[in-house]
C-alpha cells in the first residue's frame, strides 16, 4: 500500500465532495430562475494504477458538470410558449375590437335603431316639432356613435403599430444578446476540457424562447453549443456570433401600415406578412390584416351605406317649409383617391378617384391596383380577382363623361383614372375605411327640425304629410339596403358577429394552449427543474462525503505516525 | 416521477389563476345577469340577440304609431259620433219647421237652434288633434278645413283642406289610414252649388264649393227665417233628403273608424304576443340562470379556497426545517 495513495483518494473525494456541494448550492441558489436546468457533477473512478500486479483505485475524479436536459422536452415547451405568446396578442387584441364592437356599452345597433324609431316618430306626427327634433338628436347620438367607434379602431390600430415597433425592437435586442452568448459558448468550450458553460446554455435557451415568442422561428443548435436562428421564411436572424437583426417600416404599398424588413448589405426588403405566422409579431400583423382592416372596412361601409341611403330618400321629400329636402348628412359619395405605392415610378402621373355608384353593392373590402404597362389587374383583400367593367370617357355618356379618363366600375364603385401610369404601378384603394369617422349631420338641418323633409307633397300646407318620413324609417327594413341582401341591423350583426368568432376563437384556443404549456412546464420540469428537497439531502449526503475524505487523509496521517512508531 | 419545486409554484400559480378567473366570470354574469358580455362569448347566440333587438325595437315603432292611430281615430269617432247627433236633432228641428202651425216665435226658435248647430258642426269639423293637427283637413293639417266665405252677398261652405288620406305604419304589411279628409264625409262631391243669381260657387282656388251638411243646416236656418212658412215644404223636404245623404255618410265613417279601432286593438294585441316571445327568447338567449351561476360562483369559490389552503400546505414542508446546522 501507498500512504500517498490514501491521501490522493482523499484529497480526490474531498474535491469531488466539493465540487458536489458548490453545484447543489448553486442549483438551491438558482432554483427559482426561470429557464435554468438543474446542474449534476459527473464522476469517474480514477485510472486505477498497476502496483504489485494488481490495479490499486486511486480515487475520484471530477469529469464535467452537465445541465439536466431533455432536448425533446425543451422544444416542444420552446414551440408551445411561442404559441401562447402569438395567441396571448391575438386575445387581447381581437378582444378590444371585439369589446368595441358588441359590449352593451358601446353597442351601434340601438343608437340606429332609435334613430329609425325617431323617424317612424315623425312619419306618425309630422306636425310635432319636438318628433322632428327628436329625430335630429338621435341622428347625432348614432352618428357620434360611429365616430367614436371608429375613434376606438383607430387607436387600437395604433397600438397594434406602436407594438409592431417595439417587438421588432425586443428582437433585434435578443438577436444581438444572443450572438454576444453565441460567442461566449464558443470561448468557454475553447477554455473547458467538459464543454460549455451550463449557464451559458441556459442562457441561450432562454434567448432563443424569447425570440421565438415574437416571431416564427427555425433554429438549429451546432455542436459548438451555438444557436442558429432563422426567422419568417428563413431569412437569418442569429448566426453564429453575428446578429442580421430586422426592421419595421412602413410598407410602400400600404403606407400606413408597417411590415418587418431585413437588410442584406444596402438592401432593404419587405417581408410578406404572410411569413411572419408566429409570435407575437405575428399575431399583431393578423389582427391588424384581418380584424381590424376587417372591421374599418365593414364599419365605413354601413356608415356610407346609411348615409347615401338616408341622403337619397331625404332630398326625394319636402320640408315643412315645402322646399325640397337637403342631405342629411354629410355627402360620402366621394371616397377620394387611391393611395400610390411609395414605390411608383416619379414618372407616374395616374390619379384613381373613386365615387359610390351603388352604396348597397359595396363589399367593404379593400382592392389594390396594379398595373403591368399594358393594363389594370384589381385584386380585393379576400383574394379575389375583380373584372370590372371599363368605359372610356365620353362627353356623351352622363355617367363617364370625361374623354381623358378611364373608368372601372365594380362592387358599386366607380374608379376613375387620369394621368398615365407606368408599368409596375401599385395603388392601394380602401373605399370605405374610416368613413365611420365622416357620418357628420348636415349643420343647417341639425339647427332646424322645420328642415327634416317628412313629406312626399311639395305643398307647404301638406303639414300632416309623413309619408316620406315613413320611407326614411322604411330603410330599416329594407332587405337589400346593404350587401345586396342584408338589412343594416343584419350588416351590423355579420360584423360583431365575424369579429367575435375571431375573438372567441383566440380566447379558447389560448385556454387550451396554456394548459398544454403548464402541462409540458411539468414535464420539462420534471427533468431539468430543481427539487429543493433533493437538493437538501444531496446536501447531507455531500457533506458526509467531504467529512469522510476528510477522515481518509487523517487515517494516512495515523498511518504514517505508526510506522514512525516502530522502532 | 420527478417534481421540481418549481412546479408547486407553477401550478398553484396557474390553479389559482384559473379558479380566480372562473369566479370572476361568474361574478361578472351575476352583476350584469348577461351570459353574453361580447359577441366572443357565443357569436351565434349574439347574432340571434341582435336581431331580436332589431325586432323588438320595430315592434316599439309599431306599438307608438299604433298608440297614435288609435288616439287620433278615438278623437275623430268622438267628433263623428257628435256630428251625427247634431245631424239627428237637425232632422228633429227640419220636422217641427214643417208643421204650419208654428208660431213666429217658434220659428225663430228653431231658426236660432240650426244656427248653433251650425257652428257646433264647423267647429267638429275642425276638430284639432294632441298635436294641434286638424283632423278632417287631409295633408293640410295646419289650414282649417272647412271655411266659410261670401258669394253674392250669401255665406258659403268650403273645404279648404286636402284629399290625401292620411296614414300611420303600424305594421310591417299594414299602412293604416288614420284622417278621412272631410271633402269625403262633410262635402257631397259632384253636387256643386250655385249662388242667388244661379252662378256657380267657387273657392279661392277656382274650385267648386260643393252641397255640404254645412249649407244643409245653413239652408235650415233660413228656411226657418222665411215669413210665410206655407211655401218652404219644398225647402224642408229637400233638407230633409240631403241630411239623409250627410247622415249616410257620417255613420258610414263611424263605421270604418270603429273597424280601425277594432283592427288596432287586434295589431296591439299581436304586438304584445309578440314582444313577449321575443323577449323570452331574448332572455333565454341573454339571460344568466342565477341559480345555476350562484351555485357556479359558490363552487369556484370553494376550489379557490381549496387550492389556496392546499398551496399554502405543500408550501410549508421543506426538508431544510429539519437539517440542523451547527
Amino acid at each position: 500500500m501507498s500512504f500517498s495513495g490514501v491521501t490522493e483518494a482523499g484529497l480526490s473525494g474531498l474535491y469531488a465532495a466539493g465540487t458536489q456541494l458548490s453545484t447543489s448550492s448553486h442549483n438551491i441558489s438558482n432554483a427559482a430562475l426561470e429557464g435554468y436546468h438543474r446542474q449534476v457533477v459527473v464522476l469517474a473512478p480514477r485510472e486505477p494504477q498497476l502496483r504489485n500486479g494488481f490495479f490499486v483505485g486511486s480515487g475520484v475524479d471530477v469529469q464535467t458538470v452537465r445541465r439536466v436536459f431533455d432536448g425533446f422536452l425543451d422544444q416542444q415547451l420552446r414551440e408551445a410558449s411561442a404559441d401562447t405568446a402569438y395567441l396571448d396578442t391575438l386575445q387581447l387584441q381581437t378582444g378590444q375590437v371585439d369589446r368595441a364592437l358588441s359590449s352593451d356599452q358601446a353597442s351601434l345597433l340601438p343608437t340606429i335603431q332609435s334613430f329609425f324609431t325617431a323617424l317612424s316618430g315623425v312619419a306618425a306626427s309630422p306636425v310635432s316639432t319636438p318628433a322632428r327634433q327628436l329625430v335630429i338628436s338621435n341622428a347625432s347620438v348614432m352618428a357620434d356613435r360611429f365616430a367614436s367607434l371608429q375613434d376606438r379602431l383607430n387607436s387600437i390600430r395604433r397600438g397594434v403599430e406602436d407594438g409592431i415597433g417595439s417587438a421588432v425592437s425586443d428582437l433585434n435586442s435578443f438577436a444581438q444578446q444572443l450572438a454576444k452568448v453565441n460567442s461566449l459558448i464558443q470561448q468557454s468550450s475553447l477554455d473547458a476540457r467538459g464543454g460549455p458553460a451550463p449557464d451559458l446554455l441556459d442562457q441561450r435557451d432562454a434567448l432563443v424562447n424569447k425570440i421565438s415568442g415574437l416571431i416564427n422561428t427555425t433554429t438549429v443548435f451546432r455542436a459548438d453549443g451555438t444557436a442558429t436562428v432563422a426567422v419568417a421564411d428563413g431569412r437569418s436572424l442569429v448566426e453564429g456570433t453575428t446578429a442580421q437583426g430586422v426592421g419595421a417600416a412602413f410598407n410602400p404599398d400600404s403606407p400606413a401600415e408597417k411590415s418587418i424588413t431585413v437588410s442584406v448589405g444596402s438592401t432593404t426588403t419587405f417581408l410578406k406578412d404572410s411569413s411572419i405566422t408566429g409570435g407575437r409579431i405575428g399575431a399583431l400583423l393578423e389582427v391588424r390584416n384581418s380584424t381590424l382592416n376587417y372591421a374599418d372596412g365593414q364599419l365605413g361601409r354601413l356608415a356610407v351605406a346609411i348615409t347615401t341611403a338616408v341622403n337619397a330618400q331625404h332630398q326625394r321629400g319636402f320640408d315643412q317649409n315645402g322646399s325640397a329636402g337637403q342631405t342629411f348628412f354629410a355627402d360620402q359619395t366621394d371616397l377620394g383617391t387611391a393611395t400610390p405605392s411609395v414605390r411608383n415610378s416619379s414618372n407616374s402621373t395616374a390619379v384613381l378617384a373613386t365615387r359610390v355608384t351603388d352604396a348597397s353593392a359595396l363589399t367593404g373590402v379593400y382592392y389594390a391596383f396594379d398595373f403591368d404597362g399594358s393594363g389594370w389587374r384589381i385584386t380585393s383583400s379576400d383574394r379575389r380577382d375583380i373584372t370590372p367593367t371599363i368605359t372610356a370617357g365620353d362627353p356623351a355618356d352622363p355617367d363617364h363623361p370625361d374623354p381623358s379618363q378611364l373608368y372601372f366600375d365594380f362592387e358599386g364603385l366607380r374608379v376613375a383614372l387620369s394621368g398615365s401610369a407606368v408599368a409596375g404601378d401599385h395603388f392601394d384603394l380602401r373605399p370605405t375605411a374610416g368613413r365611420a369617422g365622416g357620418m357628420l349631420l348636415n349643420a343647417e338641418l341639425a339647427r332646424n327640425p322645420r328642415l327634416v323633409a317628412a313629406a312626399s307633397s311639395s305643398d307647404a300646407r301638406a303639414t300632416g304629410d309623413g309619408s316620406n318620413a315613413q320611407r326614411l324609417a322604411d330603410i330599416q327594413r329594407d332587405s337589400g339596403a346593404i350587401g345586396g341582401a342584408n338589412t343594416l341591423a343584419e350588416a351590423y350583426s355579420q360584423l360583431a358577429s365575424t369579429v367575435g368568432v375571431q375573438a372567441g376563437s383566440a380566447q379558447t384556443r389560448n385556454q387550451a394552449q396554456t394548459a398544454l404549456v403548464q402541462q409540458l412546464r411539468a414535464q420539462q420540469q420534471s427533468v431539468a427543474g430543481v427539487n429543493l428537497d433533493e437538493e437538501a439531502a444531496n446536501l447531507l449526503r455531500f457533506q458526509q462525503a467531504y467529512q469522510a475524505s476528510s477522515k481518509l487523509i487523517a487515517v494516512a496521517g495515523k498511518l504514517l505516525d505508526s510506522i514512525l512508531a516502530i522502532n | 416521477m420527478r417534481v421540481a419545486t418549481s412546479t408547486f409554484y407553477d401550478n398553484a400559480g396557474y390553479s389559482i389563476q384559473q379558479a380566480q378567473s372562473r369566479l370572476i366570470r361568474a361574478q361578472t354574469e351575476i352583476s350584469t345577469n348577461s351570459k353574453l358580455q361580447t359577441a366572443a362569448d357565443n357569436p351565434t347566440d349574439a347574432v340571434q340577440v341582435l336581431r331580436v333587438s332589431q325586432l323588438l325595437s320595430e315592434n316599439l315603432q309599431y306599438r307608438n304609431a299604433s298608440g297614435v292611430a288609435k288616439n287620433r281615430l278615438e278623437l275623430q269617432e268622438t267628433a263623428l259620433l257628435r256630428m251625427g247627433e247634431l245631424a239627428t236633432r237637425a232632422r228633429e228641428l227640419a220636422v217641427q219647421l214643417g208643421d204650419g202651425s208654428l208660431s213666429t216665435g217658434a220659428r225663430q226658435g228653431i231658426g236660432a237652434e240650426a244656427s248653433a248647430l251650425l257652428q257646433s258642426m264647423v267647429a267638429l269639423a275642425n276638430t284639432q288633434d294632441a298635436d294641434g293637427a286638424r283632423m278632417f283637413a287631409g295633408n293640410f293639417t295646419t289650414t282649417m278645413p272647412v271655411q266659410s266665405m261670401d258669394a253674392a252677398g250669401q255665406t258659403f261652405w268650403a273645404y279648404r283642406g286636402d284629399d290625401t288620406q292620411r296614414t300611420i305604419r303600424v305594421s310591417n304589411t299594414r299602412e293604416l289610414p288614420v284622417a278621412t279628409p272631410g271633402s269625403g264625409v262633410f262635402f257631397d262631391a259632384g253636387k256643386p252649388l250655385s249662388d242667388a243669381l244661379g252662378n256657380p260657387v267657387v273657392d279661392a282656388e277656382g274650385d267648386p264649393v260643393e252641397d255640404s251638411v254645412f249649407a244643409v243646416l245653413q239652408d235650415l236656418a233660413g228656411a226657418a227665417r222665411v215669413p210665410a212658412p206655407g211655401s218652404i215644404a219644398d225647402r224642408i223636404a229637400g233638407v230633409l233628403g240631403r241630411l239623409t245623404t250627410f247622415q249616410d255618410k257620417l255613420i258610414t265613417e263611424r263605421a270604418s273608424v270603429g273597424a280601425r279601432l277594432n283592427e288596432i286593438d287586434a295589431i296591439q294585441t299581436g304586438l304584445e304576443d309578440s314582444d313577449l316571445s321575443l323577449k323570452s327568447l331574448e332572455s333565454a338567449l341573454k339571460d344568466v340562470d342565477l341559480a345555476e351561476a350562484i351555485t357556479r360562483f359558490t363552487r369556484q369559490q370553494t376550489v379557490l379556497q381549496a387550492t389556496q389552503q392546499s398551496f399554502v400546505r405543500i408550501q410549508g414542508l421543506s426538508l431544510f426545517d429539519f437539517i440542523r446546522t451547527g
